[in-house]
């Protein structure tokens, strides 16, 4: 197969038919009458998959070679900060970043084990008690997880630690308190025991259980 | 009689994109498609119906940026240039095709309406076409609902309330600049709801928005009245909920009335089929190929072995046909709805982005006014705008709307996935660094105020969820995070500026005549509220 030199500007002047035409050629599959901007999308993303083989092959040459760029983000804030993020009533998105020096001095430590999130589920009283936890290793570079929520309590928290061997677990920062939306009446909505109203019927309470439990079964469970 | 009705909405909204720097460029032409397809026919539509008397309500939520795009001079003169380009265009295009009747008329049909878009645009609305909806909105035609400055998925900062006051203050005063009325309902970007945003709408005065459907279903407890009347929410707040059948009705790519193979195929566009030297003319093809109105086929039937050329009077009479059959069935819907409720009123809510309308849809607009004068011909439904509605009867008790969204998910999955979660730590940081400045300076003024209204600025557009819906998008995916990061980046260069108590005026100058929106904005709107 030719390899892809291809960018979005190239592919924007290209006609519909030289599109179907270069796809062909790179064994992607075109029905008929789809969107050329699908075409043109699936195109750059061989190319990018392309690309990342070749960065990959190069790797070791890049990195010694690689000065930095002014105009890129930065890659850490420099502070040490566990943060959550709601992405349905059932997964959370978690996101990490560490004070550099608190980072090396963990990670260089001849007894660091490892970090973990501790994805703490909350009670509804003042102030919260954790009632339930459990514990997520991630690798010293990741920054990201997305985290499941199997209790269906009233609120969670995220706590990043550091475990050092022979040491007791160090927490190094908290999340926020989340709630989470309450489910008790959904749970017996999606039930297929349940006969609904007719004006929830009439309101679409069918296909939204159909899709709910096509897309979203684990998290109402 | 029952009293059932229908309430219309449309969610009128693009991203800010505006590049003086590039005349003719591919990004801009969204605003030219949404103006030629959506927009132009609109009012055209609304003002035959004023004219002959049928009675038709609308609600729409402009964008700030969207309005913002109308009111600019730049891309009102680029829009001229792009139909008189177009125009030229067409008279040449009525030469190639000299030999196919079928085109030819097809040719002419599209000619006349970019003349009469001309027409309309320079002489009737004088480039400023809100003025026309205002009009609209001050004569009992159509709601305008006020929404937040950018296109932001309030959700996800509901633990920044800054972020949200600042979005819907900055949106206020963009309203209030564009139209005369005072909006009691609020617009949420993508319905995204989530605990907590009714009180914070309830201080702004606002009493009611929109939900999807599992918003007021799966809420705590159920609505008792389903989505077929407002519900309240503790506060007293008042959430309609959307009817999502009518969505899928309409718009659904297998099954809706869209799908029909009689209708125009918009993607089968010239220009992206033509040969680069003969679309010169129109366009520069190096800066992309795009979207021109010479469009002459329909959609692909399942059957169909090969296109047919696209008939207006075929399409024209589905039209009809389609615009009965959704008010056939909304009216089935409602009469049962009332029945459940002893004879009160009821009414449904449909929602649609605009861009369906004339745009996904090329038929839409004549779909919708098809509706109108049916309506008014029939006894048994109506239109209505929202207002009206919080006098139907709701349920005594109260509710706790669930999170939710009118995306496909439902929830926040297309907002926050692998492809686009990376741009959470730059903004959400960026938000927090905002609302420390506007403490940090709450008084200054000159060159130091103008600073902190641009970081203001290019924060509130890198909260757009445009980008990051781009970011899901194979061939959208390059431009949605240049223009996220620069946005960002603009945001730091002043975060860092004041830190060293040097600002460049040059560089000032140029990113504020770039992105030239909210020309009225206050920074302090990122105060923690005392």
């Amino acid at each position: 197969m030719e390899k892809l030199t291809l960018n979005k500007i190239y592919l924007e002047t290209l006609s519909t038919t030289d599109l179907v035409t270069l796809a062909d050629g790179q064994g992607i599959d075109i029905p008929e009458g789809l969107n050329r901007r699908f075409i043109i999308g699936e195109l750059l993303e061989l190319a990018s998959d392309q690309k990342r083989t070749d960065d990959n092959d190069q790797a070791v040459l890049l990195s010694s070679e690689f000065t930095g760029f002014s105009d890129v983000l930065p890659e850490t804030y420099n502070e040490t900060q566990i943060t959550i993020l709601l992405r349905d009533p059932g997964w959370v998105f978690v996101y990490w970043d560490f004070h550099t020096p608190l980072f090396s001095s963990s990670t260089t430590n001849h007894r660091f084990e490892t970090f973990f999130l501790r994805v703490n589920s909350l009670s509804d009283a003042k102030p919260a008690v954790v009632t339930d936890f459990f514990d997520i290793e991630v690798g010293a570079h990741d920054r990201k997880w997305y985290v499941h929520l199997s209790n269906r309590d009233y609120a969670c928290r995220v706590d990043l630690y550091v475990r050092m061997s022979q040491e007791k677990e160090q927490l190094l920062s908290k999340s926020a308190e989340m709630m989470i939306p309450y489910v008790g009446t959904l749970d017996s909505l999606i039930s297929t025991q349940r006969r609904n109203s007719p004006l929830l019927e009439l309101s679409g309470i069918n296909d939204l259980r159909k899709n709910h439990f096509k897309n979203h079964r684990q998290s109402f469970n | 009689m029952a009293d059932t009705s229908l309430v219309f909405v449309l969610d009128a909204q693009l991203p800010f994109i505006r590049h003086p720097e590039t005349p003719g460029c591919l990004e801009e032409t969204g605003l030219f498609n949404a103006l030629s397809y959506t927009y132009l026919p609109l009012l055209r539509t609304c003002t035959a119906l004023e004219t002959e008397g049928v009675p038709f309500k609308l609600v729409i939520a402009f964008a700030p940026t969207l309005c913002e795009m109308f009111a600019d001079h730049l891309l009102q003169e680029r829009y001229i240039e792009t139909l008189d380009k177009a125009i030229d265009f067409g008279f040449t295009e009525l030469d190639r095709c000299a030999d196919i009747p079928e085109i030819r008329e097809l040719i002419k049909v599209h000619l006349d309406q970019l003349q009469l878009n001309k027409r309309d645009f320079v002489e009737i609305y004088e480039k400023n076409i809100l003025g026309k909806f205002d009009y609209f909105a001050t004569h009992g035609y159509i709601e305008i609902l006020a929404t937040t400055a950018t296109s932001c998925f309030l959700p996800l900062y509901t633990d920044i309330p800054e972020a949200i006051n600042a979005q819907i203050e900055t949106g206020l005063v963009t309203y209030r600049k564009h139209f005369s009325a005072v909006p009691s309902g609020f617009w949420l970007p993508a319905m995204g709801y989530s605990r907590g945003l009714d009180a914070i709408l309830k201080s702004y005065g606002f009493k009611y928005t929109i939900l999807e459907s599992h918003g007021l279903l799966f809420a705590d407890p159920p609505s008792d009245t389903g989505i077929f009347a407002p519900a309240w929410c503790q506060n007293g707040f008042a959430v309609f909920g959307r009817d999502k059948s009518s969505f899928v009705d309409a718009a659904d790519k297998e099954t809706g009335y869209i799908s029909n193979h009689v209708y125009l195929d918009v993607e089968k566009d010239i220009g992206f089929d033509l040969e680069e030297d003969k679309l010169g003319t129109l366009f520069d093809v190096s800066l992309g190929r795009r979207i021109t109105g010479f469009r002459y086929w329909a959609k692909h039937g399942k059957d169909q072995s090969a296109p047919a050329f696209y008939q207006i009077d075929k399409a024209h009479n589905q039209v009809c046909l389609d615009a009965q059959s959704f008010l056939d069935k909304r009216a089935e819907i409602l009469h049962k709805a009332s029945e459940a409720l002893e004879g009160s009123p009821v009414s449904v809510v449909c929602a649609f982005p605009a861009s369906l309308f004339g745009q996904s849809w090329y038929e839409g607009i004549s779909w919708l006014e098809q509706m109108f004068r049916l309506a008014s011909k029939c006894s048994d439904i109506y239109f209505s705008l929202l207002a009206p509605k919080l006098q139907l009867k709701g349920p005594a008790k109260k509710i706790d709307p669930y999170y939710s969204s009118w995306s496909e998910s439902g929830y926040a999955e297309e907002v926050l996935n692998s492809a686009n979660d990376w741009m959470y730590p730059y903004i959400r940081k960026a938000t927090e660094r905002m609302i420390d400045l506007a403490e940090r300076f709450p008084d200054d003024s000159g060159l130091k105020e103008r600073a902190l209204n641009m970081a203001a600025r290019e924060l509130l557009l890198a909260q757009s969820m445009d980008w990051f819906l781009l970011m899901n998008e194979g061939d959208q995916t390059e431009y949605a995070r240049r223009r996220f990061e620069d946005s960002v980046r603009s945001f730091t260069v002043v975060y860092e500026s004041l830190g060293s108590n040097f600002v460049s005026t040059q560089w000032l100058t140029t990113t504020e005549k770039m992105h030239n929106l909210f020309a009225e904005i206050n920074y302090r709107v990122f105060s923690r509220k005392k």
